[in-house]
């Protein structure tokens, strides 16, 4: 069984007598440990995919299975919990929330657990200094450049550990050499420690660093072909 | 587990006119609440304060309960003292609304003025004298309230002074206070010297203290019996329940007045949290894609709430407490003070809290239906 398993996925989307069809009847299954990267031109569904990935959607028709968990169903608040344990979600923004410091927006996720504060600040920690920015750890986001939140945001998507990490063009607001950091640190959490990472993106270098490649066009997926690297 | 206390406190500061904005409504509030719950409280202590249940009053039928209009003779206290078996004490009074000039003080106001014998002191245990000497021909004893009452400077009324009753000059003998009742608005004079400068042969009502023991039997049975003094009895607790349903419409009045008061409150708490949910909307996706519960979020807005809450109602009190406490309130013919006591600012408080909270509630159901993947993609 693959980690994650679509089937005949429909999500749409009806505003008066228009309807949008980002996924029309998507079959899709990811296995654990690959760096999966979802390519697609603007408005095609890439985050109304990974939405219903990371359990925070429901789709109109079909099932999305994620490590056993049917994140279509359930109710809510038992999906939030599914969510803070299992998925790591780096947003298309950052989404910090600005009256925290990069420090205690890393720590968020953790304050779901039962971890006592010393150990969750410690883990905070660690997880700022693998995106390299420990020493902006007492820094408010509205002190830190695009780039430097974003890597924030994905600290705070790893702090947790989960098994599976979303990321919406995580690189997309950053320079050559942070987007590179941040690639390299995704595809080693993916090789050395197991994780299933699902990337969007737009940039062909980016996704050279995927293991397998998806194009998402008019509601349907097609492989692409991995280009050696 | 949930959001740190620290969150709502930070987001008290993001903001600052919007969180000083609500501060001072819910100061408002408090301050308009503890207002009201002094108000009714004042009204309700000053008119059963004198209530004690071994007194009665005899009056003339015809008054139907109302002291001012009641006439009975000249002498019935004596004649109760005699007949009835049972009664300690009787107490002949003429209460009368008079003219008061007070000199340096422009015209004459009306005041309740009461004509007594000693024994009055024995059945109105609420008086007691705090300045002076009981009054004697030509002089008065002024009630606390009295000033106020008449919108007089008090030192117009203090021991020494003196004030025109009725054409005749009198001078002020002494003080008294007579906590939590209406009477503190009067001023006394012997009952004889009355009967003389109003020309009142009669009396208005005798009152009648019962032995420890004794009940109102026997005075009702005399009231039945001499059918000749056209006597009504009236037990303390009952003349003063009648006062009080006479003044239950201002009661009711300030009653509506605080709820209100309570409405706008708990639509300016909706508001304020919608507008906080509004602002924030993108953020509180964010965390409930993190795997925040609706119900943490809530209680971090409700906390927030509650805290601007506490705080406002504090500042509140605390001028309340300040500007307020001690004051009188003038009825048509009796005034009683407002207190701002443990139980009026508990109310406040409460009131003030809960309604910060049950704004809240529908930032809640906002919350609840949250379309989170529509709320990320906001602006
Ligand atoms: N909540 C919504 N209500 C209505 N339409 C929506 C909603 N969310 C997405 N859509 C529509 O669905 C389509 C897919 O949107 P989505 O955000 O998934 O695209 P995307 O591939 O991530 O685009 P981009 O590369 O620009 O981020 C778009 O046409 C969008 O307008
Ligand atoms: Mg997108």
């Amino acid at each position: 069984m693959s980690l994650i398993e679509l089937r005949g996925v429909t999500r749409r989307y009806t505003k008066g007598e228009h309807t949008v069809a980002p996924l029309v009847d998507v079959d899709l299954d990811i296995e654990a440990g690959e760096f999966f990267v979802l390519l697609g031109p603007s408005g095609s569904g890439k985050t109304t995919l990974l939405n219903l990935l990371a359990g925070i959607d429901r789709p109109d028709g079909g099932s999305v299975v994620v490590g056993g968990t049917d994140v279509g169903a359930g109710r809510s608040k038992d999906l939030a919990r599914w969510r803070a344990a299992h998925v790591g979600y780096v947003f298309q923004r950052a989404n910090l929330v600005p009256v925290l410091t990069a420090q205690e927006n890393v720590e968020m996720p953790l304050w779901l657990t039962d971890l006592p504060a010393k150990e969750r600040s410690r883990r905070a920690a660690l997880a700022l200094s693998a995106v390299g920015l420990l020493e902006r750890a007492a820094h408010l986001p509205k002190q830190l450049s695009g780039g430097q939140e974003q890597r924030v945001a994905i600290a705070r998507a790893i702090v947790a550990d989960p098994e599976l990490i979303v990321a919406d063009e995580p690189t997309g607001s950053l320079d050559g050499e942070s987007a590179e950091a941040v690639l390299r640190l995704l595809a080693r959490l993916c090789t050395e420690r197991g994780k299933t990472i699902v990337m969007v993106t737009h940039d062909q270098h980016a996704a050279s660093y995927g293991t397998r490649l998806v194009r998402l066009e008019k509601g349907q997926l097609t492989a692409v072909e991995v280009a050696p690297r | 587990m949930g959001l740190s206390f620290d969150y709502a406190l930070l987001n008290l500061g993001r903001r600052p006119t919007r969180t000083v904005l609500t501060a001072v409504s819910s100061a408002l509030v408090a301050a308009l609440l503890v207002c009201t719950a002094a108000f009714v409280r004042g009204l309700e202590q000053s008119f059963t304060g004198a209530a004690q249940p071994d007194v009665a009053l005899l009056l003339s039928r015809v008054a139907e309960g109302d002291v001012l209009r009641s006439s009975v003779q000249a002498g019935l206290g004596a004649l109760v003292r005699a007949n009835v078996p049972g009664v300690a004490v009787v107490s002949e009074e003429v209460h009368l609304a008079c003219n008061v000039t007070v000199p340096g003080s422009d015209g004459a106001r009306a005041a309740m003025v009461r004509g007594v014998t000693p024994a009055a002191y024995q059945v109105h245990d609420a008086v007691t004298l705090t300045e002076g000497t009981l009054p004697g021909p030509g002089e008065v004893l002024v009630g606390r309230l009295l000033a106020r009452q008449m919108r007089v400077d008090p030192s117009r009324l203090a021991v020494g002074e003196t004030l025109v009753l009725e054409g005749a000059k009198h001078r002020v003998s002494g003080h008294f206070a007579a906590p939590g009742t209406a009477i503190e608005a009067e001023m006394w004079t012997p009952l004889e010297a009355l009967r003389g400068i109003a020309r009142r042969p009669d009396a208005s009502v005798v009152f009648a203290r019962l032995e420890p023991g004794a009940d109102a039997r026997a005075l009702q049975l005399f009231v039945d019996r001499r059918l000749d003094l056209e006597l009504s009895l009236l037990t303390s607790e009952q003349y003063y329940a009648d006062l009080a349903r006479y003044l239950a419409p201002i009661r009711a009045l300030a009653m509506a007045m605080a709820a209100l008061i309570a409405g706008a409150a708990f639509l300016g708490g909706v508001n304020t949290a919608a507008a906080a949910v509004q602002d924030r909307i993108r953020e509180l996706a964010t965390l409930r894609a993190l795997g925040f519960s609706t119900g943490a979020l809530w209680r971090s807005l409700a906390q927030e709430a509650v805290l601007l809450g506490s705080f406002g109602a504090l500042l509140g009190l605390a001028a309340a407490r300040l500007f307020l406490d001690g004051g009188a309130v003038r009825l048509a013919m009796g005034a009683f003070t407002l207190g701002v006591d443990g139980p009026a600012l508990a109310l406040a408080t409460v009131a003030t809290l809960a309604l910060a909270l049950l704004g809240t509630l529908p930032a809640l159901l906002r919350l609840h239906r949250l379309p989170i993947a529509a709320a990320l993609a906001e602006d």
